[in-house]
């Protein structure tokens, strides 16, 4: 566990000693700022729009940090040959896989947090605010997403390129967005040969269109029970482990 | 040297704020004079595709209005199950959804798609007083990133001049309408309904139901459409005690709906004073 | 006493279209104590070896002992120190950062690892350097701190790939003497070269690695003895490359 902790602890410190993060933290707090100066129609007191705008643009920079944070992971300590130093140690290929999980969450979590906070302060400024329930429902479902989006990232870049893995990546979650609903409504309501198609897919895709709770905070609806934020969380739990453990039997005999 | 490097920066930076108005002047001539489009950041930064991006910010404001939940999923045709979620609290369909409620419950394999139809929102709320500000937004970017989405500017100024009481805001925002669509009966039409409820302007509400009915045609309105404007106008007509023009304009009206027996009593009446 | 690297006929084979045997049936045992050099022309097999030998490459057939111990048990890595070729290292992290993060993985504790760090970067004459980010590192710096982070544990076995490659003369010097310090103390040093003269000067026993086999194997000075007095490294090892 140590090991592990301290491979996490010497990723994620890459984040703030990197330009990425202060590039999307200046844009989210001038995108806020704006946003909360905007006034359509001379009526006061429009918050929705400014909680929706700003919501997206956070989840969207958390993404790309941990997608293109999480995907260089493994394949820079492969050409910088840092991998071999690494694991001429006591030090296990699952530690370093593990370690380079934790690092990248953890790092993608660190950035989220920042974006978060600034967003609530600032959507709290006009309108109508948020639920408190829901703020922590939204944050918990962020922390999950972003250690479901980089466990994938890992598992991918363990057999894609840098550039290949970020773009695969973060198609598959536009892919489930948009069209996650779609998948759901056809299992419901089967096709006969598509059904099981439609399934297969629906069971193997990364299921990031759970973790958005934009429009439930936006329009003020009820927050959600608490077995679906523990089904949620276990489904991320279980998902997260299976993907890690592919990654693993992918480099457990991969010539380094 | 840092000196120099400081000097060198504020130098360089005074130069471009300076020189990119004068850039930017340049580059609005060039593309004026090829006649590619009018001066607009939108433009320039999303070229054709605003136009779609119009629509979809349209589409947000009607999702706005419906608490969220998304236009498609209210037809029946594309998500059924959505639309019995939509409408379970109506009596015919909320059998419907218990049953499938129940269904999916006891279904284990289908653990994924319950937890996803948990998350998704489950009913539909309508923005009620305070709250229907908030489509605002939407409807002002759709018309910023099309100026020819005339179907958001009369959405819009209905939204901020009927529902939210402010008809000046409103009209300047039909002005601006008219100004990119000068051959939209609808906007005139909204404008007329403007000055007829909220300011009751009569005069001006005649002048902009009758530009609307001169841009009328039977390729770009049906007759319930025209109905709403003959309607209107002789309503004006009437407020304003000009009785032969009102009734000249209910008798049309009843020329495109014969069965209106409400009119029929109206015009009745009028002829007998 | 099991002997700290023990190898009984390792083929390791790059597949592809055209398979390459890069390590062909190699015999080898590396004894407690001595400075082992292993020579070899580019592509010879060297650095394939040493990646078996860490657990960095599987072989196809032959057995490795490390200790007694296979090299994937992470406890046969407990006491070796490897130092790669080429390694740019984190450049986000500052060499105490690094060794910390190393001696981590060793279970030493914090003052132990704050100790050996001073100790080695002193040593290496990083001191200075020891809280500059590595982004800013020459790649004589880096080389260095690619010794001393094999140096973390204070190994019994310490693997080095290329020591001497890219360091300036001062350097190269400094490198050769620090090896022999490390014997003095009693390490066994198993290393891979391309400068014959600094392997000349260091060496106990060398190997000639060719083709992926072992062409000569033994004490250095009866080697060179073999071949008549006063021939040197450089000429011996010509001319069994070029297999006269």
């Amino acid at each position: 566990m140590g090991s592990i902790f301290a491979i996490a602890r010497n990723s994620w410190k890459e984040v703030y000693r990197k330009k990425d993060f202060y590039v999307f933290f200046i844009l989210l707090i001038i995108f806020l700022l704006v946003l909360l100066n905007e006034t359509f129609f001379d009526v006061p007191g429009i918050s929705r729009f400014l909680k929706d705008v700003g919501f997206s643009l956070l989840w969207l920079f958390s993404l790309i940090i941990a997608v293109t944070f999480s995907a260089r992971q493994i394949p820079m300590e492969i050409s910088s040959h840092t991998i071999q130093p690494l694991l001429a140690k006591p030090v296990s290929r699952w530690q370093v896989l593990s370690g380079k999980f934790w690092g990248s969450t953890l790092a993608a979590i660190f950035s989220f947090s920042v974006f978060f906070i600034i967003f609530v302060l600032i959507a709290r400024l006009k309108g109508e605010g948020v639920e408190r329930m829901l703020i922590f429902q939204s944050y918990l479902f962020g922390l999950l997403f972003l250690s479901l989006v980089c466990a994938v990232s890992i598992f991918l870049s363990t057999f894609l390129t840098i550039s290949a893995n970020v773009t695969i990546s973060i198609l598959l979650y536009f892919f489930m967005s948009w069209f996650g609903e779609y998948l759901r409504a056809q299992i419901l309501f089967p096709q006969k040969i598509l059904a099981f198609f439609y399934n297969l897919t629906y069971q193997i895709l990364p299921h990031y269109e759970f973790y958005d709770l934009r429009m439930r905070m936006v329009h003020g609806w009820e927050p959600l029970p608490l077995w679906v934020v523990s089904s949620v969380f276990l489904y991320t739990l279980i998902y997260v482990s299976f993907i890690l453990m592919l990654g693993y039997l992918k480099i457990r005999k991969k010539t380094l | 040297m840092k000196k120099a490097v400081y000097s060198l920066t504020l130098i360089w930076t005074v130069s471009l704020i300076n020189l990119v108005p004068w850039i930017d002047n340049f580059n609005y001539d060039f593309i004026k004079s090829k006649g590619i489009a009018e001066r607009d950041i939108f433009f320039r930064t999303l070229g054709e595709a605003k136009a779609l991006i119009s629509d979809l910010t349209y589409l947000k404001a009607d999702e706005y209005y419906h608490g969220g939940v998304k236009h498609k999923h209210l037809e029946p045709h594309t998500c059924p199950f959505r639309d019995k979620e939509a409408r379970r609290e109506e009596p015919e369909y909320k059998h419907a959804y218990e049953e499938k409620h129940k269904q999916e419950k006891f279904s284990g394999f289908n653990i994924l798609p319950r937890i996803g139809a948990e998350l998704s929102i489950h009913a539909v709320k309508h923005l009620h007083g305070e709250e229907e500000k908030e489509v605002m937004p939407w409807l002002y970017y759709s018309v910023k990133l099309n100026p020819h989405n005339v179907e958001a500017y009369v959405v819009g100024a209905y939204w901020v001049g009927s529902r939210l009481g402010k008809a000046d805001e409103a009209l300047k925002f039909l002005r601006e309408g008219m100004k990119h669509n000068p051959d939209a009966w609808q906007i005139y039409s909204e404008a007329g309904n403007l000055y007829f409820h909220q300011k009751q302007n009569y005069i001006q509400a005649i002048k902009l139901y009758s530009k609307a009915e001169s841009l009328m045609s039977d390729k770009n309105a049906d007759k319930f459409d025209k109905s709403h404007t003959f309607t209107f106008l002789g309503a004006s007509y009437e407020k304003i005690g000009k009785i032969d023009r009102a009734l000249e304009y209910y008798r049309k009206d009843v020329d495109l709906f014969p069965s209106h027996r409400g009119l029929i009593k109206k015009i009745k009446k009028l002829e007998g004073k | 006493m099991d002997k700290p690297i023990a190898i009984h006929n390792l083929t390791v084979i790059y597949k592809g279209r055209k398979p390459k045997k890069a390590v062909d049936s190699l015999d080898l045992e590396i004894l407690k104590g001595e400075i082992f050099g292993f020579l070899g022309p580019n592509g010879a097999g060297k650095t394939t070896a040493i990646k078996a030998i860490l657990g960095l490459i599987y072989p196809d057939s032959g057995e490795i002992s490390l200790f007694g111990r296979i090299p994937g048990d992470c406890l046969s890595r407990r006491s070796i120190g490897y130092m790669p070729e080429i390694a740019t290292y984190y450049w986000y992290l500052t060499p105490r950062e690094l060794l910390r993060m190393y001696g981590t993985f060793f279970h030493l504790d914090k003052a132990l690892i704050n100790k050996r760090t001073r100790e080695l970067l002193a040593l290496v004459d990083l001191s200075d350097a020891a809280d500059i980010l590595m982004k800013n590192f020459s790649k004589g710096m880096m080389q260095k701190v690619s010794l001393v982070q094999a140096l973390i544990n204070d190994p019994g076995l310490l693997i080095l790939d290329e020591p001497t490659g890219g360091l300036d003369p001062v350097s190269r010097i400094t490198m050769r003497d620090l090896i022999k310090e490390l014997k003095s103390r009693g390490k066994t040093i198993f290393f891979s070269s391309h400068e014959l003269s600094e392997v000349e000067l260091v060496s106990d026993r060398i190997a000639i690695l060719k083709n992926g086999k072992i062409e000569r194997l033994g004490n250095l000075e009866k080697l060179l003895e073999e071949r008549g007095a006063h021939q040197s490294l450089e000429q011996y090892f010509l001319d069994i490359i070029r297999g006269e």
